[in-house]
């Protein structure tokens, strides 16, 4: 994929990544959602279906409590709908490895989050220090400046970590072959929704859910 | 005019989590929403600027029950201004109190029931309308564009309409209803008896996940096959059960995956 298409590809997945916290939340960061939408950006829905399904079903649980920040199932389904995407037309076992290439990364991006959180709190000693006159119009600028910082960090770290991708794919330049790792890769896509549908069921059984 | 600054604060509140911090978490989001109610509630410049100065401290709650006690604080900020005081030390008290409780349940009722329900709906009928059976139910049909496409629709669409209608009607009528009777609003939450509607939902969403289940199943003809999905399905309900991580979950079933094909179970398709 070329170089414009991996900007615009992160720009668009720093759009996404807004509603995590900053604006809404209306869900679109939900992987049910932003896997089929970032698939059909790169021009495979299929691709997104299949990845947003299953990170949905597995990640289910997620939910940003109080000072907690969640694991980043948003990051883990952009990131693999994009590695999976690169060849024209991916096999499920090239689906499954993208999948399995990202799942750390959403650890690195929750990482990130609260890094960007502790920025936060500097702008918000910047807003806090200016004279009561100006507060109103400094706490516009602070929230213009928290979506803004928000979207500029989303897109760079998704720009590099496309890119790191993309650099390991074409290295390890993996095609589908006849072996039995390539056929328990393919044997993947169909369990992992199964166990994405275990987790949930566990979700719905438990009393009080673990939030 | 009040439904003005109303909507004006309804809009507002959408980035109330633009600059969340460790610190004192919601409160620049906060006071960004509150300034067009306080505005409306202190006519004097010295009155709002000292009322805005006041929202900037420590405040947190469940993002879609901010509202409510956006307007909460509104009415009482307006009580203050009429009755000329400048300070009300239980108003913080009070934010804050609301804050804690409406975190809970904001937390319970919609992100551990209403989302998942919303998300397991739209996963079953997506499957349901997207990935029909072909050849007489034989052969799954797990990767075809147009079903992808069909799927996509009903996940996006279906799932971000049915969860966003309850979300903005939530944030709307919770902010109208606490302007206008303030602390009392409770008592309107109370009415709307969202713990015993979330159990219900639970047990509906229990229901979707069954007939996801057995759409899914399904598809599988070959008894060793099925064999396999069923103990995946139930060894990871009780491995989340003993606490242990998604993370792990995953790369276990990945294992299995590898051990099922080394074993001459193959993918039927």
């Amino acid at each position: 994929m070329s170089m414009h298409k991996l900007i615009v590809a992160a720009m668009w997945a720093g759009v996404i990544s807004l509603d995590f916290t900053a604006c809404g939340p209306f869900m679109v960061s939900q992987p049910l959602v932003c896997g089929p939408l970032f698939g059909w950006l790169m021009n495979q829905a299929a691709v997104g279906v299949m990845i947003g399904g299953i990170v949905q079903l597995l990640w289910m649980d997620l939910s940003p409590v109080g000072v907690g920040i969640p694991y980043d199932a948003t990051a883990t389904t952009i990131l693999a709908v994009y590695w999976a995407t690169l060849p024209a037309h991916s096999a499920l076992s090239q689906v499954v490895l993208a999948l399995i290439l990202a799942v750390p990364f959403g650890f690195f991006f929750r990482w990130l989050d609260q890094l960007a959180r502790r920025m936060n709190t500097r702008l918000m000693h910047q807003v806090e220090r200016l004279p009561d006159e100006q507060l109103a119009g400094a706490l516009w600028l602070g929230i213009v400046g928290g979506i803004t910082w928000s979207w500029v960090r989303y897109t760079l770290a998704y720009g590099l970590v496309f890119a790191f991708g993309q650099m390991a794919w074409n290295r390890f330049a993996y095609s589908p072959r006849l072996t039995p790792m390539d056929q328990g890769l393919t044997m993947a896509i169909i369990l992992l929704p199964v166990a994405g549908m275990g987790v949930t069921l566990e979700l719905f059984l438990s009393d009080n859910p673990r939030l | 005019m009040k439904t003005l600054a109303l909507v004006r604060t309804f809009f507002r509140s959408f980035f109330l989590q633009a600059l969340w911090n460790f610190e004192r978490m919601q409160n620049i989001g906060f006071a960004f929403s509150m300034v067009p109610l306080l505005k409306r509630a202190h006519r004097s410049r010295e009155a709002f600027s000292r009322a805005l100065r006041r929202h900037c401290e420590y405040f947190n709650v469940h993002p879609y029950f901010a509202p409510i006690v956006m307007g909460v604080i509104f009415n009482k900020e307006k009580s203050l201004s009429e009755t000329k005081r400048s300070e009300d030390p239980t108003l913080t008290v009070l934010k804050n109190t609301m804050g804690g409780a409406f975190g809970a349940v904001g937390d319970h009722v919609i992100w551990g029931t209403w989302r998942p329900f919303c998300a397991v709906m739209a996963l079953s009928v997506g499957l349901l309308v997207g990935y029909p059976m072909a050849n007489g139910g034989v052969q799954p049909t797990v990767f075809s564009d147009s079903g992808a496409i069909l799927c996509a629709k009903w996940w996006v669409v279906g799932f971000l309409s049915m969860f966003n209608s309850i979300h903005i009607w939530l944030r709307w009528r919770g902010l109208q209803k606490a302007a206008t009777d303030g602390p009392l609003v409770v008592r309107w939450v109370e009415s709307l008896h969202l713990q015993k509607w979330a159990a219900q939902i639970r047990r509906v969403g229990l229901l979707f996940l069954f007939t996801m289940v057995l759409l899914y199943f399904a598809r599988w003809t070959a008894s060793e096959m099925l064999i396999w999905m069923v103990a995946v399905l139930l060894g990871s309900a009780i491995l989340k059960r003993w606490r242990l991580s998604t993370f792990v979950i995953f790369y276990l079933v990945f294992g299995v995956s590898v051990v099922m094909t080394t074993l001459g179970i193959h993918r039927p398709c």
